[in-house]
């Protein structure tokens, strides 16, 4: 039951604690009282320990070694020896690597915005009034499980030359579409959207979802008022919505900056090395050119980039997210 | 609530039981070798494939008492695998290796070169071409099982719809562009475009004898006439003779498959399979003949036995048995493996059933050198798909190109 | 901005009958049924829009082999060859496939969900030192890419003697982050009141978890079940790395590939097997999609 007064105090915790998870607020504002359960005792860090432990076994340790590995001449097969900074000094020599970085970021900026807006948009289409959302829902999520295999043969299908666009753009108009996955100027726009088809899903449903939840007579109440959708949509439902749209701009950042199967498929990083992303670049020199060490480094100067882009977020939320 | 920690308790235990099944037969893979029980990498594609590789286990078994198990990952990834296997040390004793990649592994496998003289195995009664291409730097590395030309596949029945003789073995680059003409004439695409490396080698090779890795197994990217050869291949797409090159290997295949493209560089090893899947009468000819003769790459795969194996006289023993006349004839019988040995080829050109198979493959062999391998082979390799794809498209000079790719290579 | 719209919308509710929100509901319902049956009819088409790349997987599916890759593409072949999906289990042991799949993501989903719920509880319910610390470990986790993993993880699993088995498939993944994350921000939002009540009874910490805390959590649980299950039934590189046995261990992704043989490949079987993976995913949604909406919004991905 909700009013158009402020949310009652229990609500509030909500926004208190993915506070406490951006770490922006100070541990003591736990809403209400802690109780006997609120004591500090060893039962949290028991309940905690089976996760922790695992992460620490599977994850913490991996990584720590990968990190040593980095400053390592490694390869595959044969003598290892201790390299230094050398690495890393190498990385940042090598004209390739930037490039790959440029091209990472090129990926981002165009993906991450055209995965939101496009998600966010059929979410608020998808509203209640429509019959039979779920179904739409459950067929827009589909493209995110589909085996990448069988996407890249048809959306190979569609922008070779003489595929499906090609063949539209003739009869229709009678010119000829570029060939997008060889043309350096359209691969990698290519990319971005078949990404962007299958990846779209997640979000979409975080977004409906959120929606949802939207109490119903604030949207009334500004319709009432004279607001269209558009207004109300802007207005009410997305300051609203504003946690979710921040979890899933995270998210997507993150996973968005570890493109690789993608392009990989499509273009194997060409023509060129115009779709060739850092996970790729990563990828080469670790299984192809056996060069452990490099790629360890190049591995962790991709997660040192995911780090600060996060933690620029987590930083700038203030702004924008609207916590109750 | 009862109920469900039942239910839960249930799933537990049918967890806890597969778990316990699947750990049993997982420590009898993988590790656990004896002299009379090794195991076998090799790259597998279905339950026909797999049938046919443990026919050849089981020959093993009843000739040499060993058990061979047979470990097998899809071709495409069998290669990152074993590199991985090998730096962790847990690489199979018996090695399926292709000629190409060998020179990156001669850490990794037994020169077996003294285990052949011990044992008196008869090397010269293996295809000459096969049995170089097992070999890096003088020293031998596996017993050959397979080789294989690149040669030209042909759509017949195309050819015959626009009135065009068919091409004979040994035919020219003159031959080739007119046929290409006339073949455009009846809006028929002659070529289907490669940039995959040992077809794309092959082609350039056959046109002017240009090739990027030289015959002692040194890489030369900035070879001219390789360069040369690139802008030729760029040539044929503008006339509109060839299509347009995609970074997918398997697009030429695909494409004549579908009738879209008249003909299409590919080894033996694709012969029976693309004769099962077309609905055409298929051809096969030797590469266009340019300016050194008729010249082409052969490429083949064989069987190595790696240092970390603790039994290598059984596994060369192994090997031996699976690279026998009595296997290899067998497998050419099924249409598996174009032999690498010299006795048994007999037997393929046989089944294959390929009319003119026979002389077209003979003239290929005569004229043809092992594509020796490098190890920087698979980077040219990817290389290729990225850059030479930008050459066979027109979008940059064969020049621009290999010095991108020789600038690549130099850095790592 | 939204304070100052729902300032206004306080004082709206507040006067009388707002004589132009009269006149618009007076005119309001035609022309919003016509644009309504517009907006709707758009929707249908961008679905379609949306779907046409499924649809054209299900219909190459369907071809004969020489035809996938015709050109101009048909949408059909020359015959509806149902024989690739028979076809699909014969080539492969893909049924194999399909249960290691199934066993592989439904034990590892099974661990990762009992793990989160455990450490959600404590992150936010349960007070201890470090908390906060760990939990921002936690999260640093969740930015790092997988293939940096994929090798020490290997030689990990070389020293467990966990190489090829099922094990080493389930357990390094077993413990990502993101559930203590979901399963946290859910029981941030369970009053109080709920832990007194149940202190009142006389439980203590396990008690309360098992009886009070998570019933409560289980749309969360499904949730954080469905990205768990599809994260393990796609998962192909690690599954490449570590099984050997590609029979015995297999999982889909990882047998797909055995359609892609060095002497050719068979590319409608490929389709075929495609389609037939996406099924259990599909099944699994459909089923837990009200749980899922009602997960997402109470883990506080909603707006509330």
């Amino acid at each position: 039951m909700t009013t158009i007064q402020d949310p009652p105090a229990a609500a509030a915790v909500p926004a208190v604690a993915t506070a406490v998870a951006a770490g922006t607020a100070t541990p003591n504002r736990q809403g209400g009282d802690p109780g006997p359960v609120g004591r500090r005792t060893w039962w949290g860090a028991a309940f905690a320990a089976p996760h922790s432990i695992g992460l620490v076994v599977f994850t913490a340790f991996p990584i720590i070694a990968s990190l040593v590995v980095s400053f390592m001449n490694w390869p595959t097969l044969g003598a290892r020896s201790f390299a230094g900074i050398e690495n890393y000094a190498r990385l940042f020599a090598d004209p390739v690597f930037r490039t790959v970085t440029l091209n990472t970021a090129l990926f981002v900026v165009l993906y991450v915005p055209l995965n939101l807006v496009v998600s966010l948009g059929l979410a608020a289409w998808l509203t209640p009034r429509i019959a039979g959302r779920h179904v739409f829902r459950v067929l827009f999520f589909i493209p995110t499980i589909t085996p990448i295999v069988a996407n890249v043969v048809v959306w190979r299908m569609l922008y070779q030359p003489g595929g499906a666009i090609d063949a539209t753009l003739q009869s229709t108009v009678g010119v000829h579409a570029p060939n997008f996955l060889a043309d350096e100027h359209w691969a990698m726009l290519a990319i971005v959207a078949m990404s962007v088809w299958q990846g779209f899903g997640y979000n979409m449903l975080i977004f409906s979802a959120a929606l949802d939840a939207v109490p119903e007579n604030q949207i009334e109440a500004s319709q009432l008022d004279g607001a269209n959708a558009w207004q109300t949509f802007w207005a009410i439902k997305f300051p609203l919505i504003s946690p979710s749209v921040f979890f899933a701009t995270m998210m997507t950042l993150i996973t968005s900056f570890q493109v690789f199967v993608q392009p990989f498929v499509l273009t194997k990083g060409g023509p060129g090395t115009a779709t060739e992303t850092l996970v790729q670049y990563i990828y080469n020199t670790g299984f192809q050119n056996q060069q452990l060490g490099l790629a360890s480094a190049g591995a962790w100067v991709l997660f040192v980039i995911i780090l600060g882009i996060t933690a620029v977020q987590f930083l700038g939320q203030k702004r924008w997210v609207h916590y109750e | 609530m009862q109920r469900r920690r039942i239910i839960a308790g249930l799933a537990a235990a049918a967890a806890a039981a597969l778990v316990l099944s699947g750990c049993s037969s997982g420590s009898s893979a993988g590790g656990s070798q004896s002299k009379d029980a090794l195991t076998w990498s090799m790259w597998i594609a279905g339950k026909e494939d797999k049938a046919a590789w443990q026919k050849v286990a089981d020959t093993v078994k009843s000739e040499d008492g060993i058990t061979l198990t047979i470990q097998g990952a899809p071709f495409e990834n069998y290669f990152t695998k074993l590199s991985t296997q090998l730096s962790a040390g847990s690489a199979q004793c018996v090695v399926s290796m292709q000629s190409l990649r060998a020179a990156n592994y001669t850490e990794s496998l037994l020169p077996l070169d003294d285990l052949a003289k011990k044992d008196g195995t008869d090397l010269s009664a293996f295809d000459s071409t096969a049995l170089d291409g097992m070999k890096v730097d003088g020293k031998l590395y596996g017993l050959p099982y397979d080789t294989g030309p690149i040669m030209m596949f042909y759509n017949r029945d195309l050819f015959k719809q626009a009135g065009v003789a068919e091409p004979q073995p040994g035919w020219t680059v003159d031959d080739f562009e007119a046929a290409g003409a006339a073949l455009k004439a009846k809006g028929i695409t002659e070529y289907g475009s490669t940039v995959a490396d040992l077809n794309l080698e092959s082609m350039i090779y056959g046109y002017n004898g240009g090739r990027v890795i030289t015959a002692g197994g040194k890489l030369d990217a900035s070879n001219a006439k390789f360069a040369d050869g690139l802008d030729w291949m760029a040539s044929l797409v503008k006339k509109g003779y060839a299509t347009q090159a995609s970074s997918d290997s398997s697009t030429p295949g695909n494409d004549f498959a579908a009738g879209k493209v008249a003909m299409y560089t590919d080894g033996p090893w694709s012969l029976i399979s693309q004769k099962a899947k077309v609905k055409f009468d298929l051809g096969v000819t030797t590469l266009p003949a340019g300016t050194s003769g008729p010249s082409t790459f052969a490429a083949g795969s064989g069987f190595g036995v790696s240092k970390q194996c603790k039994y290598p006289e059984q596994a060369f023993k192994a090997v031996q048995t699976m690279t026998s006349e009595k296997v290899l004839t067998s497998l050419a019988e099924q249409g598996r493996a174009f032999p690498g040995r010299t006795a048994a080829q007999a037997a393929w050109y046989s089944s294959a059933g390929i009319e003119g198979a026979e002389p077209a493959l003979k003239a290929a062999l005569a004229k043809s050198s092992p594509l020796l391998g490098n190890k920087q082979s698979d980077q040219l390799s990817q290389l290729f798909t990225q850059y030479a794809l930008q050459a066979v498209n027109g979008q940059t000079s064969g020049k621009e190109t290999m010095s991108s790719i020789a600038g690549q290579l130099g850095t790592q | 901005m939204s304070e100052a719209v729902r300032g206004g919308l306080a004082t709206t509710s507040n006067r009388s009958v707002n004589p132009r929100a009269v006149a618009r509901t007076k005119t309001a319902p035609r022309p919003g049924r016509v644009r309504h049956a517009i907006g709707y009819a758009l929707l249908c088409l961008v679905a379609l829009l949306f779907v046409s790349p499924l649809v054209y997987m299900v219909a190459t599916s369907l071809k004969p082999a020489d035809q996938v890759f015709t050109t101009p593409p048909t949408l059909w072949g020359r015959s509806l060859e149902w024989s690739n999906y028979v076809q699909a289990f014969t080539y492969l042991p893909f049924a194999r496939f399909i249960l290691n799949g199934v066993f592989v993501a439904a034990v590892g989903t099974a661990i990762n969900v009992a793990v989160a719920v455990l450490s959600g509880y404590a992150f936010s319910r349960l007070r201890w030192r470090g908390r906060n610390t760990v939990f921002m470990l936690f999260l640093v986790t969740l930015m790092i890419p997988q293939d940096v993993l994929v090798i020490p993880m290997y030689v990990m699993m070389q020293g467990f003697g966990w190489v090829d088995t099922f094990q080493a498939l389930i357990i390094p993944w077993a413990f990502t982050a993101l559930g203590a994350f979901l399963i946290r921000q859910f029981f941030l939002t369970v009053p109080q009141e709920l832990d007194d009540a149940a202190r009142v009874d006389g439980a203590g910490p396990v008690r309360t978890f098992f009886s009070v805390m998570m019933p409560l959590a289980r749309p969360t649980m499904a949730v954080l079940a469905v990205f768990s299950f599809i994260s393990y039934w796609n998962s192909f590189l690690w599954p490449l790395v570590v099984v050997n046995d590609v029979e015995a261990h297999g999982t889909i992704p990882l047998g797909l590939q055995q359609f892609f043989g060095q002497q050719g490949s068979e590319w409608n079987l490929v389709m075929a097997a495609s389609v037939i993976s996406m099924l259990p995913t599909v099944i699994l949604l459909v089923l837990l999609q009200k749980h899922l909406v009602k997960g997402i919004v109470t883990s506080g991905l909603g707006g509330r």
